[in-house]
């Protein structure tokens, strides 16, 4: 390489950045098509489940078995490095052709793309997935039968849905992957379906995020029509030459504006930012592993990933407006939905509102230059948010779907909740920025970045610092606030009107929360009575 | 459900080593991932250092220790990098926070606020005792001393409450505008184009209704028809022979 022997290694950098980003030329093993095809086989058996009216977990073990088959492919994957990056086509999905020219002829291959982007989205996806899937076996056994067969079919097709969207060789496999969880996001949301606020919910998730689609349709046309094709490889290599599908230069062109803010609406209206953040409060209407798994974890993030996967698009455009567009947006909401979990009670809003704002953080590392910081701060929140709403599903377990602020208070000390405590301190601070946990050296780099990206590359990344360190200030206080008035302090709790888990007794998911399963032999209403007899 | 929960607690404690893998050159494990990805990009006073290279400068010098003549990264992008020998432009190439590396001083400032937002809900929402961290004074289940200061802020807590009324908003804005739409265009539908739909499709049964009473069924008439339209039918050929 010719960069090698220039004398600067500045400008070696910058001739690495000019030549364009890291492009996977090689091949890709078949085998990694197990990761989407394992929770289609389990998706299947669920119907079949459904078909032969089984009342056991068996579909939830079933789900939980083919999911780690998903992650150790994954890992797997992840540990024959870079030479497992490449594509992988699986089978010819779309050909067509009107004429001999470019950008007459389509080619969407059913393939799949693995470079460290998707392989990190992969592992923790999938590895999340099969944690959450084995917590939902026991949280959804409320409701055995066909409910528990429909949770665990939708619970398989998203994780298929979120494999294909990661793992897209062309932009129409990505999107048909946008569609699958969309969908799926929905189909969870409205679990609950004789829940009118459940059914409204899943209706304006789907509607808002059909309005950001509507962009990342048009960005999918625009880039077709502009560079002629949709597999990412080549798109890739012509924005790294800077050449659209005629051979001109496309930097400077409405194309490398345009297309990365159609982009951007789609990713907006995925990932609950600016004017599309409403439907993800409203979206812990659906059983909480659902809202660990889908609105706090993967699907949210799938446009955090959009950007990152298009970055050298973002890049391409000198200006950079879409890219402040989106740094600004970011921080934004992250200070606004900061500003409304001042005042909530509600657990797992507060837990919603939580994860709009993280993801602002994510958007404004990824709009201020920062694609690590953005992408760690997506694995690490991937974790601990997780964590902290499986806590909140506990707590709502135990307690009748009780999430009020006011009406829990010292669930630490009561029986059985020892854990769930510890594990929730874990995650709050984690959240907070506590040092050396997880989510304080993720959030470090996004806020770090603000400050190392000049404002005449990102207008005004100075002030974008400031809110992003304010709104940091006050993730660790309303966080803190969940946790030193539910977790610690006297205790109380008032049970909940139940239909969040729909049990018929509230002990009995009391007990499903102790942390030995022998203690489920103790559900006799003398228990119960001790329980309440103890604060 | 402790299974997963303790799983996924233990992961978030572990995840955090990951931001030590790599740390010199790639800035952490994420940073070897993005590396070898699209998302792969000099960020200002980080940059990725490029696959098999030497270990190299940071791409944004700081001002200090940019040098005459030095190049440093100014302009990104699919044309290429600017280079400037220019020092004021190599001062910019990245930012600062008051003269510190924003990466190095993050640390502190970052963990300053964490804890800072911490302790202020321990003062305002912590119970009394150890678990309050010695600050906190609650001793009921619901009376907490940010009680008496979001009184003092008269209705802004409640707007807080209600999410600063951004879904009534959109539902004036956006929705009750549609629905009103719809009911327009539900009235102009029926009246404009099922008007037009069944004004044509009432044209054939009227048209039918005029020819209806010709088959009646009565022979003669029939017979009668028919010598008048021949008459008709010869009389147009020998006007056409003729002209």
């Amino acid at each position: 390489m010719t960069m090698l022997s220039m004398p600067l290694g500045a400008l070696s950098n910058m001739l690495a950045a000019a030549e364009g980003p890291y492009i996977a030329t090689g091949e890709a093993p078949q085998w990694v098509a197990l990761m989407p095809a394992l929770p289609l086989v389990g998706a299947a058996l669920c119907i079949l489940c459904a078909c032969l009216n089984v009342k056991s977990k068996l579909p939830g073990y079933l789900t939980v078995g083919l999911l780690a088959g998903a992650f150790v492919t994954a890992l797997m994957t992840f540990l024959g490095g870079t030479e497992n990056y490449g594509g992988a086509t699986i089978f010819r999905w779309i050909h067509a052709s009107i004429g001999a020219d470019s950008g007459t002829s389509i080619v969407s291959n059913f393939a799949f793309y693995i470079d460290g982007l998707s392989m990190l989205w992969m592992l923790f996806v999938t590895g999340l997935a099969t944690v959450i899937s084995l917590y939902s076996t026991e949280y959804m056994s409320s409701d055995k039968g066909l409910g528990y067969c429909r949770f665990f079919f939708a619970f398989n097709v998203f994780v298929f849905s979120m494999s294909c969207l990661v793992m897209a060789d062309n932009l129409l496999l990505l999107f048909l992957g946008w569609e699958g969880v969309g969908l799926c996001s929905y189909l969870l949301i409205g679990y609950f379906y004789k829940k009118p606020e459940a059914v409204a919910a899943a209706k304006k998730a789907f509607i808002i995020t059909r309005i950001g689609d509507l962009g990342l349709l048009m960005a999918i046309g625009a880039t077709f029509v502009v560079l002629g094709t949709l597999e990412v490889r080549p798109l890739f290599e012509m924005i790294a030459a800077g050449i659209d599908a005629n051979g001109e230069a496309i930097g400077g062109t409405w194309a490398v504006v345009v297309i990365p803010l159609m982009l951007t609406a789609g990713a907006f209206g995925k990932s609950a930012q600016l004017f599309f953040y409403v439907w993800l409060p409203d979206a812990m209407e659906g059983p909480t592993p659902v809202s660990a798994l889908i609105h706090a974890a993967t699907m949210v993030t799938a446009g955090v990933y959009l950007i990152a996967r298009m970055f050298p698009l973002y890049a391409a455009d000198d200006a950079m407006i879409a890219l402040t567009v989106v740094a600004w947006a970011g921080a934004i909401t992250a200070f606004w939905a900061a500003t409304i979990e001042f005042a909530q009670y509600d657990i797992k809003r507060i837990m919603g509102y939580s994860t709009i704002s993280q993801l602002g953080f994510m958007f404004a590392g990824l709009g201020l230059l920062g694609t690590t910081g953005a992408v760690f701060h997506v694995f690490t929140h991937a974790f601990f948010k997780a964590t902290l709403f499986l806590c909140c599903g506990a707590v709502m377990h135990g307690f009748g779907g009780q999430l009020s602020l006011r009406r829990l208070s010292g669930v630490m000390w009561m029986k059985g909740f020892g854990i769930t405590a510890v594990c929730m301190l874990i995650g709050c601070l984690s959240l907070s920025g506590v040092p050396f946990t997880a989510g304080y050296f993720s959030k470090d780099m996004i806020l770090a970045q603000a400050f190392a990206t000049p404002g005449d590359m990102i207008g005004g990344s100075f002030l974008i610092g400031l809110l992003l360190l304010l709104t940091a200030a006050m993730t660790a206080y309303y966080t803190f606030r969940v946790f030193f008035r539910v977790f610690v302090g006297p205790k109380y709790f008032e049970p909940g009107d139940d239909d969040h888990v729909m049990t018929t007794a509230t002990t009995m998911a009391m007990v499903t929360t102790a942390p030995r399963k022998s203690q489920a032999t103790r559900c006799t209403p003398a228990s119960t009575r001790t329980l309440r007899a103890g604060p | 459900m402790n299974t997963a929960m303790v799983l996924l607690a233990i992961g978030t404690i572990v995840i955090a080593s990951l931001y030590f893998v790599n740390k010199k050159e790639d800035h952490g494990w994420a940073g070897t991932m993005v590396k070898y990805s699209s998302a792969a990009y000099p960020s200002p006073g980080l940059g990725h250092k490029g696959d098999g290279e030497k270990q190299a400068e940071p791409v944004g010098l700081l001002p200090d220790q940019a040098q005459p003549g030095s190049v440093t990264l100014v302009s990104f992008g699919a044309e290429g990098a600017v280079s400037l020998a220019d020092e004021d432009a190599a001062a910019k190439a990245s930012g600062t926070l008051f003269g510190y590396d924003p990466f190095k001083i993050m640390y502190y400032v970052s963990a300053v606020l964490g804890l800072f937002g911490i302790i202020a809900a321990a003062w305002f929402h912590g119970p009394k005792g150890l678990a309050g961290l010695g600050i906190g004074n609650r001793v009921e289940p619901a009376k907490v001393r940010m009680d008496a200061i979001a009184a003092r802020f008269g209705p802004i807590p409640r707007w807080a409450e209600n999410k600063w009324y951004v879904d009534e908003f959109y539902h004036a804005i956006v929705v009750k505008p549609l629905l009103v739409a719809s009911h327009v265009f539900h009235a102009i539908d029926k009246l404009v184009i099922d008007g037009i739909v069944d004004l044509l499709g009432s044209l054939p049964r009227f048209l039918g209704s005029l020819l209806r009473p010709s088959q009646s069924g009565v022979l003669h008439s029939y017979a009668t028809g028919m010598v008048a339209g021949s008459a008709v039918l010869v009389a147009l050929i020998v006007l056409v022979a003729l002209l």
